[in-house]
């Protein structure tokens, strides 16, 4: 018999739907690291994002009964987790400023080991110059690997717009690693 | 820069080219492609580096309790619609055969089933029950409270139909900030009847549409329809 971890997405969602409410939890731990960083990348603030990912996840939840399968649930979580996220940022006052202690920390760990590992930091930090949508598009297509369409659907964009704006970002991207003088062997800059 | 044909056949190239995808044919096409143009080509160069980075990128973990924490605050098993509903179904037989004549006036029995979720999660089901129902004002007190949750923060309530109806389904406006799920069985004419409805956002504290279903024949809805119009606002005062 198939275990719940080897379950996929769209059969623990139908466990879910069945009663078993605990299956959900699987469905949680799955997914919380990359929502969790996909608002963090957005929101800039841990606890912000800590708690936008939790209202995602019960609002999935809450939601399931309406879950249409014809995109990944990852893709449909995802959805939220923009949303949620652009809510909150557009909620903010525009004059706030993030204090230091509030950005997002890497682990200082992770500055003292090496030159590439230096590197992934500090582009993490250069994409924190992105807007908060190229930021989560970026984040969704290179390291989740997000097929096009599902990022239409997350996006709530068309696929020629998914493209064209990720070529966008991903120049915009190059800029600022120029202006900070990110330099990896080849050179971005 | 190039055109935006031009990025949208660059994209699909390189990133098959990243993925391992692409062909033969589609890889020439890439190579001129970058050989006609330098920006692209310097594009095609940091994409594979960022590519790399990005993938690289550390991520961070949310807290260690994450996953509890959500699983406390999603609602109990026996506040789905599910099983909301299969409560329903069982009170709708009893209550078909007690509740008789017009829709005002005679006896006539709504049941409101409320799940309700406070700002923190807190939750509490609260099984509404009115008696005698008067279309000038609906009061009832909590009948059943099988899985409560002792605490009660709403004082008032109200129900909002529309009679911009199409079909069988019904816009409500239900601006309650504590209501999840609304069921209301009962009689019309001798004919049974049912309406659920369902919220179709989660988060509390919104004013959202409902989607009200009705179910029965042809003739009672139509009717329905018309008296639903006449309750149009109504206050509910919870106790």
């Amino acid at each position: 018999m198939k275990s719940r971890t080897d379950a996929t997405d769209a059969e623990i969602v139908q466990e879910c739907l069945a009663g078993d409410r605990n299956a959900f939890g699987v469905l949680v731990d799955r997914h919380k690291r990359v929502i969790f960083n996909v608002a963090l990348q957005m929101l800039k603030n841990r606890d912000d994002a800590e708690d936008a990912a939790q209202c995602v996840f019960i609002r999935a939840y809450e939601r399931l009964g309406s879950y249409k399968p014809e995109y990944k649930f990852f893709s449909w979580i995802y959805r939220m987790t923009v949303n949620e996220s652009l809510n909150r940022i557009r909620g903010r006052r525009e004059t706030t400023e993030l204090h230091e202690s509030m950005l997002v920390s890497q682990p200082e760990e992770a500055t003292k080991a090496t030159t590439d590992a230096d590197l992934e930091d500090r582009i993490g930090e250069a994409m924190m110059d992105l807007t908060p949508e190229d930021r989560a598009l970026i984040l969704l297509r290179h390291y989740q690997e997000m097929p096009y369409r599902d990022l239409g659907y997350v996006f709530e964009i068309p696929i020629k717009t998914v493209k064209s704006r990720l070529f966008t970002a991903r120049r915009r991207l190059c800029e600022i690693c120029r202006q900070r003088g990110i330099t990896p062997t080849g050179g971005l800059a | 820069m190039s055109d935006a044909n031009t990025v949208d056949r660059f994209e699909t190239l390189i990133q098959g080219q990243i993925d391992g995808v692409i062909s033969d044919a589609e890889a020439q096409e890439l190579k001129d492609l970058l050989a006609a143009d330098a920006s692209l080509a310097e594009h095609a160069e940091a994409y594979h580096q960022m590519v790399g980075l990005v993938k690289g990128m550390p991520l961070q973990d949310p807290s260690a309790d994450f996953t509890n924490r959500v699983m406390a605050a999603i609602p109990q098993p026996e506040m789905s619609a599910a099983s909301l509903a299969a409560r329903s179904a069982g009170r709708a037989a009893d209550r078909a055969s007690t509740a008789r004549g017009s829709f005002f006036g005679t006896r006539f029995r709504l049941a409101y089933a409320f799940s309700a979720v406070a700002m923190l999660a807190v939750a509490a089901i609260f099984v509404f029950q009115l008696a005698d129902f008067d279309p000038q004002g609906a009061t009832g007190t909590i009948v059943s409270t099988p899985d409560a949750v002792q605490e009660v923060t709403v004082g008032s309530a109200e129900l909002i139909i529309s009679p911009t109806e199409t079909g069988r389904q019904i816009q409500a406006i239900v601006p309650l900030d504590l209501i999840l799920d609304i069921e209301v069985t009962g009689t019309l004419a001798s004919e049974e009847f049912a309406l659920s409805a369902e919220r179709p956002l989660g988060l509390p504290g919104r004013d959202e549409a409902y989607v009200i279903r009705l179910t029965g024949s042809g003739d009672m809805m139509t009717t329905l329809r018309s008296e639903l119009g006449e309750i149009a606002k109504k206050s509910i005062e919870i106790k």
